[in-house]
């Protein structure tokens, strides 16, 4: 056997060995070591794909321009793990602070939330800023009790319930109770201004009156639908004349 | 060689990989997603064996570029197999460039031991040392012979696919195999030896 011969059996030995469709015997000795590197690396299952690949599995790929567009996509990992990593914990919360100053500042503003307003003011003034409070002369401690007869029953301060003597229908909650202010028998309120002075506010009692609706019965309608017939439609042919030739 | 013994893709059956890649270069996502069930468990377990950051991680970006690259792929499922290697090993090479780093143990120690989480303790002692013993021995070859080796085993390439991953001829393929192996046996009975030496001084 010549050596070009010699070689090419190797070849056809080492190539079997390698695709795994048997060991000569020449190799024998470093088959374990090749089995080993296929059961260890070449037999295992697909691995979990990344959120952009998942992304392709579910909608399917995207042009570049479409990507720019769709907002979903720029929470992808793979172009987010720069964004993330300038969303350091710190500036997370100092931009959570940021905003639910803005928001509450804001509703204070507007006088939406005594409550919350009288807090945030006090917060406030720790740094030096002055903000508006409910009313002119409110308390500095937002749990202060706006009128001395308010009830201790987990409503808020300045909120009472229906009165029993209100005229609403009965099963029907009558809107806007929760904001009325109390009263006997639907008169108007007398009750003393706030302990801090602030205007007190006359608001009549509402009365929902009873609404009788009568039950809706439909009628069962017998609708004969006739069967339509279209006529064939024919389509002559379209022909054109020809072109001029292009210049 | 018999080219045809070796896979194409490897599709669930019942399904065609003509089929398959025209769904795909619509833009069907279930093709998608067959394609890669087909060749991510190989493509991922090429990118371990040479130690790459996140093999998983860069399996996706594979897969990622061959999708996009789609209508410009032309050819038969042996072929896709092959361009899909070809992806993964110059991802591979870009990576290994970033980290300047060759194979390395520590890299197989953290696959082995996901593979084998949640398992045996001895199954998973077993395993390590398995994996250590298959990296150890192939650290004695030199790069192109580790890609040519791996490529054929785990990839299971044939020397003409290799050829065309690597960008080589296939007598070049067929000559660092041949050497890859002699130095993987010369490894191994210096391995017997040393051990048969360290017995005889006992």
């Amino acid at each position: 056997m010549n050596a070009w011969t010699e070689r090419r059996r190797t070849d056809d030995e080492i190539d079997a060995l390698l695709s795994g469709r048997g060991t000569a015997t020449a190799l024998v000795d470093v088959a374990p070591l090749v089995d080993e590197l296929r059961a260890s690396y070449a037999d295992r299952p697909a691995p979990a794909p990344n959120a952009e690949l998942e992304q392709v599995f579910a909608w399917g790929l995207r042009t570049e321009d479409e990507r720019r567009r769709a907002p979903a996509l720029v929470w992808l990992p793979g172009r987010t793990r720069e964004r993330a990593r300038m969303w350091t914990p710190g500036r997370r919360v100092a931009v959570a602070l940021l905003a639910a100053t803005l928001t509450l500042g804001g509703l204070a503003v507007a006088g939406a939330v005594p409550a919350v307003q009288d807090a945030i003011a006090d917060v406030a003034e720790v740094v030096g800023l002055h903000l508006p409070r409910s009313t002119p002369d409110a308390p500095t401690s937002p749990t202060a009790p706006t009128t001395p007869a308010a009830p201790a029953d987990g409503l808020s301060s300045g909120v009472a319930p229906l009165a029993s003597g209100a005229t609403a229908a009965p099963g029907v909650s009558a809107p806007g109770s929760s904001s009325a202010t109390p009263s006997s028998s639907g008169s108007t309120p007398s009750s003393p201004p706030t302990s801090g002075g602030g205007a007190a506010i006359d608001v009549p009692p509402i009365t929902v009156p009873t609404i009788d609706v009568p039950p809706i019965t439909v009628p069962d309608l017998p609708i004969d639908v006739p069967p339509i017939d279209l006529p064939p439609i024919t389509v002559p042919p379209i022909t054109l004349p020809p072109l001029p030739p292009i210049l | 060689m018999v080219m045809s013994e070796h896979p194409g893709v490897r599709l669930r059956p019942g399904l065609d990989f003509d089929e398959v890649l025209v769904a795909a270069r619509r833009g069907d996502p279930l093709a998608f997603r067959e394609l890669y069930d087909a060749l991510a468990g190989r493509v991922c377990g090429y990118l371990s064996v040479h130690g790459a950051s996140d093999a998983e991680d860069l399996t996706s970006e594979v897969f990622l570029r061959a999708f996009r690259g789609l209508e410009r792929f032309e050819g038969n499922e042996r072929q896709f197999r092959s361009w899909v290697f070809t992806i993964a090993h110059h991802l591979l090479l870009d990576d290994r460039r970033r980290r300047g780093a060759r194979i390395t143990t520590s890299a197989f120690d953290s696959d082995a031991a996901n593979r084998v989480a949640g398992g045996d303790v001895e199954d998973e002692a077993i395993e390590h040392l398995r994996s250590e013993w298959v990296t150890d021995a192939l650290a004695h070859l030199t790069p192109d012979q580790q890609t040519v080796v791996t490529l054929r085993v785990v990839g299971d390439l044939s020397v003409e696919q290799v050829a065309v991953v690597i960008g080589k001829p296939a007598g070049a393929v067929k000559a660092l195999q041949r050497r890859g192996i002699a130095a993987l046996r010369r490894n191994m009975a210096g391995a017997v030896g040393e051990v048969g030496e360290g017995t005889v001084t006992r």
